[in-house]
């Protein structure tokens, strides 16, 4: 089985599309890191000019965690376009390019193989989440040092001391790449239906988009459905930012979030075990 | 006597309404290049995916080695190499990485040596380490082989391995077969629409159609008995032809051409038709003869012969 992953884990690596991902990430980070380092005190005035006559704000408010705090509500979107860009590409690739029946007459169970795939899928995207880390917030606390995170949500302002943010950005990292997991897993149950590699990474960011612009809709027929979409729960990482932690709303969450992972996987390999590789 | 090395036996396969292989049934000894022959869709290729597992068959069992291949498959598939329609690559890999993945997905850990011995088998020395998408047609065939071979498997099937190769390359290739059979005691399953190659080559073979076997059995015995065409070329057309319409060869005249005389006969006749060109004194440059496999091929698989 490690025999499995690692070969899997090599296609990746060598394939150049796995890299637009991480160039992506690091362009994005750079450019809103540079931007803040040359016009942030302006943007956060702006920001905050509405509460200044109810607070007094004092001290480094544009530090490296709020930074990050603003790259990571701005990139979680473009990452399920990311992410799916491989791991869309897992299976359906290998029927478009024919390797598939290479593969799938070697010693190995159907089950064996698409684990292997899978697992590998899922190391490209903490790997992507973890490279979002070491720059958003690593490189982003190296620029604009440390400090308070002040968090403006649509009805409250929060107020994270120094010492208490380093926990929730890690934890946010983790359900990030548990949120993206799910989108893995969607992309590579997509990419067991078809033989070619652009139908599952149109589809599942076709999906995400809809689902996200349903669930952005402040309309009184979409509220019944939100809670039933996988996009709704994606954006959870956003609670650990809160004070109190909505505990009760992150574990449904995460709960909802496992069983699409589940549900998913379970669709995959149904399929993938009774496929015939007809192409 | 040989054991078998493949059997199959009431293999079918039906997608929906329609049955793509019907009741088949197929020995095939250890040691011997099988040949696989049949028009496009009579089936070749779905039951060389089912030897594969790539298809599930509705009915019927396959039996590789002496195991069944649904019970112990994993064991089996250890032991069979193949090239199944054409062969397929990472072509973002190099042919070498591209080989190094085929062998570690057989649980091997080959040294580069091993890898590069292999690519000099096949005729790519030299550009093993060259994307595979800068290959040509032909490379990729050979590479297509080395692939079936890196596990040194016991059974090698190649699905018309010839296609796309070259003069020289389909000579090479028809040498390595027969290498892998009398150097290797290999058991090679042979899937053309080459008819002639398979007379070169083959042992036995199976002619399919419509999902059935039509013909079965050893390919000299099958073909022994079949009309060859036989090219005379006289020093005088003219006389021989006149010669032989006055003799008992007469009803076996074909065409009289310009300077060649074609004739249908038996292969045990070509001895005695000598004889009497001999007896004759007329003078013979060449008698030569071709085989009319196409026309017993189409008369079995009842295609139009055009």
């Amino acid at each position: 089985m490690f025999n499995l992953i690692g070969i899997e884990l090599f296609k990746i690596i060598t394939k150049p599309r796995s890299y637009l991902g991480f160039l992506a990430i690091t362009l994005i980070i750079l450019l809103i890191q540079f931007a803040f380092y040359i016009d942030g005190k302006q943007y956060l005035d702006f920001v905050f000019q509405s509460l200044q006559n109810s607070f007094q704000i004092e001290g480094n408010v544009m530090n490296g965690s709020l930074i990050c705090f603003i790259i990571l509500q701005m990139l979680i979107v473009q990452m399920p376009l990311l992410i799916a860009l491989v791991t869309g590409d897992l299976v359906s690739g290998e029927a478009a390019s024919g390797t598939i029946r290479m593969l799938l007459s070697k010693p190995y169970s159907r089950s064996q193989i698409l684990w292997a795939k899978y697992i590998a899928g899922s190391i490209y995207t903490f790997a992507l989440i973890a490279w979002l880390g070491i720059l958003a917030l690593g490189l982003g606390l190296l620029i604009f040092g440390n400090g308070d995170l002040v968090v403006l949500k649509s009805d409250e302002l929060v107020i994270l001391r120094a010492d208490d943010v380093l926990w929730r950005f890690l934890t946010a990292f983790f359900v990030a790449f548990l949120s993206l997991s799910m989108v893995t897993t969607f992309s590579l149950m997509l990419s067991c239906f078809t033989d070619n590699s652009i139908t599952p990474i149109v589809a599942s960011m076709s999906v995400i988009i809809i689902f996200t612009i349903i669930g952005t809709l402040d309309v009184p027929l979409f509220d019944k459905i939100k809670p039933a979409l996988f996009t709704t729960h994606m954006i959870i990482w956003r609670n650990l930012f809160d004070n109190p932690l909505p505990m009760e709303q992150i574990i449904q969450s995460l709960s909802v979030i496992v069983l699409h992972i589940a549900v998913f996987l379970s669709i995959a390999f149904w399929h993938f075990n009774r496929k015939d590789i007809q192409n | 006597m040989s054991s078998s090395a493949i059997s199959i036996r009431h293999l079918s396969k039906k997608f929906g309404a329609f049955s793509a292989v019907n009741d088949l049934n197929l020995e095939i000894n250890a040691g011997e290049v099988f040949g696989f022959l049949g028009p496009n869709g009579a089936g070749k290729s779905t039951t060389l995916r089912m030897l594969l597992t790539l298809i599930k068959p509705t009915a019927g069992e396959i039996f590789v080695l002496g195991k069944n291949l649904q019970e112990h498959r994993s064991e089996i598939l250890t032991q069979v190499g193949s090239i199944i329609e054409k062969p397929d690559f990472h072509l973002y890999l190099t042919g070498f990485n591209n080989l190094k993945i085929q062998a570690r997905l057989c649980g091997l850990q080959p040294a580069d040596k091993q890898l590069y011995e292999l690519f000099e088998t096949v005729g790519l020395k030299g550009r093993e380490h060259d994307k595979v998408k800068t290959y040509s047609h032909g490379m990729k065939q050979r590479l297509g082989l080395a692939q079936a071979l890196v596990h040194n498997p016991q059974i090698v099937i190649l699905d018309e391995p010839t296609t796309g190769l070259d003069p020289q390359g389909i000579i090479d290739l028809r040498l390595l077969i027969l290498r892998l059979k009398n150097e290797m005691k290999k058991t090679v399953v042979l899937s053309s629409h080459i008819l002639s190659e398979m007379e070169l080559i083959a042992d036995s073979m199976t002619i399919i159609a419509g999902g059935k076997a039509v013909v079965q059995g050893k390919v000299k015995e099958l073909l022994s008995n079949e009309d060859l065409i036989i090219v005379i070329e006289p020093q005088n057309n003219i006389l021989c032809a006149q010669e032989l319409q006055q003799s008992q060869w007469q009803q076996r005249i074909d065409v009289v051409g310009e300077s060649t005389i074609a004739m249908k006969l038996s292969k045990h006749e070509i001895p005695e038709l000598i004889k009497f060109l001999a007896d004759k004194n007329l003078g013979t440059y060449s008698v030569s003869y071709k085989r009319t496999l196409e026309d017993y091929f189409l008369k079995l698989t009842n295609q139009p012969h055009v």
